[in-house]
C-alpha cells in the first residue's frame, strides 16, 4: 500500500491480507481450506442448493481444459473404433438397423444423419434443416464459426450468436457509475486489495472464473449505489461472492465457508443482511454479461491458441483491480485484452472474422488497449501479486512472465 | 403485504408455497410464491435467486411473468401473473379427449417459450405438465424456474439431478453432467405425446432403471454406434437390447404421421441428434397451425 494511506485502513488491509495469504505464517486463515478441503466439502453438503452428492473436487482450471473437449475426444475415439469394427458389431447385432459407414462418420452432424432409431419409414420428408431459415448471412472473408461447431452441441451453435448479440445489448445495463468520489472511506487501492483477495478466494474454493467476475461487478454496482465503511468493504466482497456462487456454481460454498475466510470478522446475520442489501441494490438482476465470456467467444472465433487466450485472461483479470476501468463495456474490455495479447505475443491481428463477431473495428480497440498496456506497465511495481502469481504457474502457460513491450505498435 | 389480499393456497413450488391473491389497488389477480428466510439458514435459496433473476430477463408471452419481488426480514414474496390452471389440471378436466388443434397449439407455444429461453442462455430443466400454465385464452406459459440455470458457451458440467424422472432424458438418467438445450427438448417430446393422449404420461417410470427400460422398450435400446460416447456416461449400465416396435401409431394413436415424425425427432436418445426448439417449430407438423397462434408475440 502507498505509505500515505490513512492509518485506519491498516487494520482492514491486514485482515484481508491475513485471510488472503496462506503463505504468511502469522494468520493462516485460508490454509485449512487449501490444504484440506474436507471443511468445504462437509459444509457444502449442507447447502440447500446442492442437488448432487458429488463432492469431487472441481479443478480450478476446469475451464482451461475445455469441458467439452474430453467428450469430443471420446467421440473421435469412438468414431475411429466404430468404423474399424463395423462388420463385427453388425454381425453381433443383426437385428438392429444398420447405419451405413457414411452415417457412422457423420453421425454427430444432425443434418447428415439417417437416424438409426427411425421407426415410421414415411418420416423424413416432414422435416429437413432447409426448412429452418438461416438467421443471418455472413459478410465475405468471415469464417462461419458456429457452423463449423455444428458437430459439437456443447457449443450450442444454434443459439450462440443470438446469445452474444443479447449479451451485447444487455451489458449496457450493468456499467457501474464511477463512485469513489462519493465514498467517504474507500480508496481505489482498497478496492484493488479486495479484488486481489477475491481472486484468492476463487482459487481456494475452486470457483469458476465467471463467479469471480460476477462478484467484482456486484461489488462495483453496490458501491455505486451505497456508501460503505472500510470495515464493511470485505463483507460486501465476500457476500457478492456468495451471491454469484449461488447463481453460477453447481456446488456453491456455504455461508460458514464465507464467514471462515473472513476470519470470523462478521457474523452470519451480517452476511445474510448484506446479501439482501446487495440484491435489493441491483434489483435481483444478477445475470451479468461478463467480459470473461466475451473473451472466450472472441478467442474461439479467431482460433487463438490456448496460450494467447490465457495471456488475454491474465490481462483481463488484472483489469478487475483497476477502478479506472470499471465503466468500460465488458465486450470492449474483452476484445482489447485479446488485442493486447496479440500484440505481446505477435500472435495475431484483428481479422474481419473478429470484427464481425465482436462488432468492433481495430480502431475501436485502440484506446482501451493502450489503457491496458499502461495498466500492465504500472503493475510491475505493484504489491498485489495474487493474479500475477496465479498466471505464473505452468498450467497457465506462465503467461504472466511474458515480456511487456515498452510501446504498442498501434 | 398490505398490497395483496390472500385468497387461497394453490400449491407448492420447488421451494415455498404458492397462493392466489388479489392486488388491492387494481383488483388484479396474482399468484404469490412465498420463500421463508431463516436466520440460521443459507440466506436466499439459490433456486429462488435463480428463478427471480432469470425470470426478470425472460419477458415473453409463453413464459410466466414475474411482476414484483417483495422482501421482509423473514420472507421473500414473488408476485407472478396468475393463470387459471396448469396443464396437469387441464388434462384432468378432459376425460381422455383432446382436440388435435389444441394439441398443436399448446405444443407450438411450449416450443416458442423454450426457444426464447434457449436464445437467452437459459435451461429450464424441469419441464412437466405441472409447470406449464394455461390461462383462459388458451395461452401456455412456462413456469417454475426453480431448477433453471443460465448456461455458458460452451456449456460446463451442471447437476445431473435435474428434471422430474418421467421427463428426464436418457443421457441425464445415465448421469450426464454435460448437457445443453437438448435436455429440455426431451421433456418437450414427452409432453407432446402426453398432450396427444389427453394426459396419459408417456414414460411413467418408478425409478431410474424402470424409467430407462420404459424408454428403450419404445425406442429400442441405443447402441454405441447410434450414440457415440454412450458407454462412457458416468452411470451407464448395459440394459436388455429391446427391439423398437415398428410404428409409433400404437403409442400416439391420435397423432398424424407428421406429428409422429416430430415426436420421434424429439425423442432421440442421443442428445446431439434431438431437434432444437427452433427446428421443431419449423417442422411441417405446424404448417397448418392457425396464424393467430403462429404470429410472433415477443
Amino acid at each position: 500500500m502507498a505509505p500515505t494511506k490513512p492509518s485506519g485502513i491498516t487494520q482492514m488491509v491486514t485482515r484481508m491480507r491475513a485471510a488472503a495469504n496462506p503463505s504468511k505464517s502469522t494468520v493462516n486463515s485460508l490454509k485449512p481450506l487449501t490444504e484440506n478441503n474436507s471443511l468445504v466439502n462437509k459444509n457444502k453438503r449442507k447447502a440447500e442448493t446442492v442437488l448432487t452428492s458429488d463432492n469431487k473436487k472441481r479443478s480450478a482450471l476446469g475451464d482451461l481444459t475445455n469441458a467439452s473437449s474430453k467428450i469430443q475426444d471420446a467421440k473421435r475415439a469412438t468414431k475411429g473404433k466404430v468404423s474399424s469394427t463395423t462388420t463385427n458389431t453388425n454381425l453381433a447385432r443383426p437385428q438392429l438397423a444398420r447405419p451405413s459407414t457414411k452415417a457412422l462418420t457423420l453421425n454427430l452432424v444432425k443434418e447428415d444423419v439417417k437416424v438409426p432409431e427411425q421407426i415410421d419409414s414415411e418420416a423424413t420428408i416432414y422435416f429437413s434443416p432447409e426448412n429452418v431459415k438461416p438467421k443471418r448471412t455472413l459478410p465475405p472473408n468471415v469464417e462461419d464459426f458456429d457452423s463449423e461447431c455444428g458437430t459439437d452441441p456443447f457449443q450450442t451453435p444454434q443459439y450462440a450468436q443470438d446469445i452474444f448479440l443479447y449479451f451485447k445489448q444487455r451489458e449496457l445495463k450493468f456499467i457501474p457509475q464511477r463512485y469513489m468520489d462519493q465514498q467517504t472511506e474507500l480508496t481505489c487501492d482498497m478496492r484493488a486489495v479486495l479484488v486481489d483477495w477475491l481472486v484468492e478466494v476463487q482459487e481456494s474454493f475452486e470457483l469458476n472464473h465467471e463467479t469471480l467476475y460476477s462478484a467484482v461487478r456486484l461489488v462495483d454496482l453496490y458501491l455505486s449505489r451505497t456508501t460503505v465503511t472500510k470495515e464493511n468493504l470485505q463483507l460486501v466482497g465476500t457476500t457478492a461472492m456468495l451471491i454469484s456462487s449461488k447463481f453460477e456454481e453447481r456446488c456453491p460454498p456455504c455461508v460458514d465457508d464465507f464467514l471462515y475466510i473472513c476470519d470470523d470478522a462478521y457474523t452470519r446475520r451480517d452476511l445474510i443482511k448484506m446479501e439482501m442489501s446487495i440484491l435489493k441494490a441491483v434489483d435481483f438482476d444478477i445475470g451479468l454479461p461478463l467480459s470473461y465470456s466475451f473473451l472466450r467467444r472472441y478467442a474461439r472465433v479467431s482460433k487463438a491458441s490456448m496460450e494467447t487466450l490465457t495471456l488475454a485472461r491474465f490481462i483481463l483479470e488484472t483489469s478487475l483491480m483497476e477502478y479506472d476501468l470499471i465503466n468500460v463495456k465488458d465486450s470492449l474490455m474483452a476484445a482489447s485484452a485479446l488485442m493486447m495479447a496479440f500484440q505481446m505475443q505477435n500472435s495475431g491481428d484483428w481479422t474481419p472474422t473478429l470484427e464481425y463477431y465482436s462488432s468492433f473495428t481495430k480502431a475501436d480497440l485502440r484506446e482501451t488497449t493502450h489503457r491496458l498496456h499502461a495498466m500492465l506497465v504500472k503493475l510491475q511495481s505493484k504489491n498485489l501479486k495474487t493474479i500475477r502469481n496465479k498466471y505464473s504457474h505452468k498450467v497457465f502457460y506462465e503467461v504472466a512472465k511474458i515480456a511487456l513491450p515498452a510501446e504498442l505498435e498501434f | 403485504m398490505q398490497k395483496y389480499e390472500k385468497l387461497e393456497k394453490i400449491g407448492e413450488g420447488t421451494y415455498g408455497t404458492v397462493f392466489k391473491a388479489k392486488n388491492r389497488e387494481n383488483q388484479e389477480i396474482v399468484a404469490l410464491k412465498r420463500v421463508r428466510l431463516d436466520d440460521d439458514d443459507e440466506g436466499v435459496p439459490s433456486s429462488a435467486l435463480r428463478e427471480i433473476c432469470l425470470l426478470k430477463e425472460l419477458k415473453h408471452h409463453n413464459i410466466v411473468r414475474l411482476h414484483d419481488v417483495l422482501h421482509s426480514d423473514t420472507k421473500l414474496t414473488l408476485v407472478f401473473e396468475h393463470c387459471d390452471q396448469d396443464l396437469k389440471k387441464y388434462f384432468d378436466s378432459l376425460n381422455g379427449e383432446i382436440d388435435s388443434d389444441q394439441v398443436q397449439s399448446l405444443m407450438y407455444q411450449l416450443l416458442r417459450g423454450l426457444a426464447f429461453c434457449h436464445s437467452k442462455n437459459v435451461l429450464h430443466r424441469d419441464l412437466k405438465p405441472q409447470n406449464l400454465l394455461i390461462n383462459k385464452n388458451g395461452e401456455l406459459k412456462l413456469a417454475d424456474f426453480g431448477l433453471a440455470r443460465a448456461f455458458g458457451i460452451p456449456v460446463r458440467c451442471y447437476s445431473a439431478e435435474v428434471v422430474t424422472l418421467w421427463y428426464r432424458p436418457p443421457d441425464v438418467l445415465f448421469g450426464a453432467k454435460l448437457y445443453t438445450t437438448s435436455i429440455d427438448m426431451w421433456s418437450a417430446g414427452c409432453i407432446f405425446a402426453e398432450l396427444s393422449n389427453a394426459g396419459r404420461p408417456l414414460f411413467p417410470g418408478s425409478d431410474i432403471d424402470d424409467q430407462l427400460k420404459r424408454i428403450f422398450k419404445l425406442l429400442g435400446t441405443p447402441t454405441e454406434e447410434a450414440w457415440p460416447g454412450l458407454s462412457q456416461l458416468p452411470d451407464f449400465k448395459p440394459l436388455p437390447m429391446y427391439q423398437p416396435p415398428s410404428s409409433f401409431s400404437q403409442v400416439v394413436p391420435k397423432m398424424t404421421a407428421k406429428g409422429r415424425d416430430l415426436l420421434q425427432k424429439l425423442l432421440l436418445c442421443n442428445p446431439a441428434l434431438r431437434l432444437s426448439a427452433d427446428e421443431a417449430m419449423a417442422h411441417l407438423y405446424f404448417n397448418d397451425l392457425h396464424s393467430s397462434i403462429k404470429s410472433p408475440t415477443t
